[in-house]
């Protein structure tokens, strides 16, 4: 595994901090250190997984122990499900990164629509879908001026991470196109669409197949 | 003659400045990017509890700067606590920390908050609202919880069960006041700091500015800086009080209902003991901060 410093986030919590990115790795972590039930919460993200603990049940120097022992042998997970996830490449931003990168848009759907991404993490706001696996040749600035408003499903890149916004948001991710699909419903049964450890893969589908399949309310 | 269950509730003559449903909120889901929320000074909200003697956590109105006046429609054990306002009965001040009765078609008139920020009315009816994550609080920005994922908002009526409650009574109050004192530890990044920021940080007086909500408040005061040869940060989780400290050197404070993953150095971390106390910071609060010791865990 990735060398790893543990440092203390406040007097309830401690940060994991690895030097490299865990991809797909990432969910045995969690798990393990999951199945201490010493955690209020575990939260992983690319390179960090912080977890929150009640300083009045256990001292950091127990912690820090048992983050060590859990880390050292991580719960071996099954890789999750390959989700095909539909996406109407008509992004605001995608002739502009094309033009950034060198490319023309359709090379770029194309390059970015090729690989399969292991969902790293859920973060930001509820459901917002944090993916590894982007190729680094697609790596673009975060907008100078963020949008007061993306749409929900829209599908971004910012630096060397790729995601999809799962509510209306402000943002500063370079859009390059949109998913017709919910990513977080709270009446459902299964609120979330997407968890930690899935894989998904991106299809791109035309303006007319995404008016067919849409599930966002605006 | 009792009236039917149905037509217990609170109607909204008007909402104040911010009015939501919170209670202690839905901990332990910021790894699915939900925030915890809940009340943002569990203190007070624990006390206007007590007053009606139902559970500590049991959800409430969370009012902010300016309250609410709010119609009953049936007799309501209720009680008002938190950061000083006047509370009036049908036109009658009537006691913060304490339990009332108000009878069917009571008027509870809430007013301007003199120093703070929140206040917080129970009931001694449970009040009906959306849950997610085992809780009704309300993450405005998300739309979870509370009546209808948002702000109480006039002509709104939110349904009350039936009355109960071990019965009224009274609590000490809190002595709330605009200036805050929070104790702090250092935060992951904390290294990334020059040195005459980290001395600045617990040397120097602070200000919230007018961007002051649940999510977070940015701090007005001397500029902070990092050391230039701080490397890119990654996203990484983002935890109610932090002082976050952004490229421009204003720190920017996370409170109940901030994002769930950040991308700013986290300087340092209000300690557990002293969050409660964030909820009443209000555009324009001065704010020291002093590092914990051993004895303030």
């Amino acid at each position: 595994m990735s060398p790893y410093r543990l440092m203390s986030y406040g007097d309830d919590a401690l940060l994991v901090e690895f030097e490299a990115e865990l991809g797909g790795a990432l969910p045995m972590y969690v798990a393990q250190l999951r199945e201490t039930k010493l955690f209020s919460d575990v939260i992983p993200a690319y390179r960090s997984i912080t977890v929150q603990f009640d300083p009045q049940s256990a001292s950091e120097e127990q912690v820090r122990e048992v983050i060590t022992k859990a880390l050292s042998n991580p719960i071996k997970l099954p890789p999750g499900p390959l989700i095909e996830v539909p996406v109407y490449y008509n992004g605001p931003d995608l002739r502009s990164a094309a033009k950034t990168l060198g490319l023309k848009p359709k090379a770029l759907i194309e390059a970015h629509s090729t690989p399969i991404y292991d969902v790293a993490f859920l973060g930001f706001l509820p459901g917002f879908t944090f993916l590894s696996g982007l190729p680094k040749t697609l790596a673009l600035p975060r907008l100078e001026t963020p949008r007061l408003r993306v749409k929900p499903g829209s599908v971004g890149i910012a630096k060397a991470q790729t995601g999809i916004y799962s509510l209306p948001s402000p943002g500063g991710w370079q859009l390059l196109g949109r998913t017709p699909w919910r990513l977080f419903n709270p009446e459902a049964t299964q609120p979330f669409r997407f968890k930690a450890a899935d894989r998904l893969k991106f299809t791109p589908i035309s303006k007319a197949e995404f008016d067919a399949l849409l599930e966002h309310e605006a | 003659m009792s009236s039917p269950l149905s037509t217990a509730e609170v109607q909204i003559i008007r909402p104040g400045l911010q009015t939501t449903i919170q209670d202690f909120g839905r901990a332990g889901l910021r790894h699915k990017g939900v925030p915890a929320s809940g009340a943002a000074d569990p203190r007070a909200m624990i006390r206007a509890n007590r007053c009606v003697g139902v559970e500590d956590g049991a959800a409430v109105l969370e009012f902010t700067l300016n309250g609410p006046t709010l119609r009953l429609t049936a007799d309501t054990g209720f009680a008002v606590a938190g950061a000083p306002c006047d509370v009036k009965l049908n036109g009658r001040v009537v006691s913060a920390f304490k339990g009332h009765l108000a009878k069917a078609g009571s008027l509870i008139e809430i007013g301007r908050i003199t120093a703070g920020a929140r206040g917080y009315i129970a009931f001694d009816r449970a009040i009906a609202a959306r849950e997610f994550g085992g809780s009704k609080s309300t993450h405005i920005y998300s739309g979870l919880g509370g009546h209808k994922g948002r702000a109480l908002e006039k002509h709104d009526r939110i349904k009350l069960g039936p009355r109960g409650g071990t019965g009224l009574s009274h609590e000490d109050s809190l002595r709330i006041t605009d200036a805050q004192i929070l104790r702090i530890v250092p935060g992951p990044e904390f290294r990334w700091l020059t040195e005459k920021t980290k001395t600045r940080l617990t040397r120097l007086p602070f200000t919230a500015g007018t961007q002051t909500d649940r999510m977070g408040t940015r701090l007005i005061g001397k500029t902070l800086r990092l050391k230039s040869k701080t490397p890119e940060m990654v996203s990484s989780a983002l935890l109610p009080g932090t002082l976050q400290l952004p490229a421009g050197g204003q720190i920017v404070l996370s409170l109940v209902d901030s994002h769930c993953t950040g991308g700013y150095v986290r300087a340092a971390r209000i300690i557990r003991r002293d969050l409660p106390l964030t909820g009443q910071i209000k555009p324009g609060s001065p704010i020291w901060f002093r590092w914990a010791t051993e004895d303030d865990a």
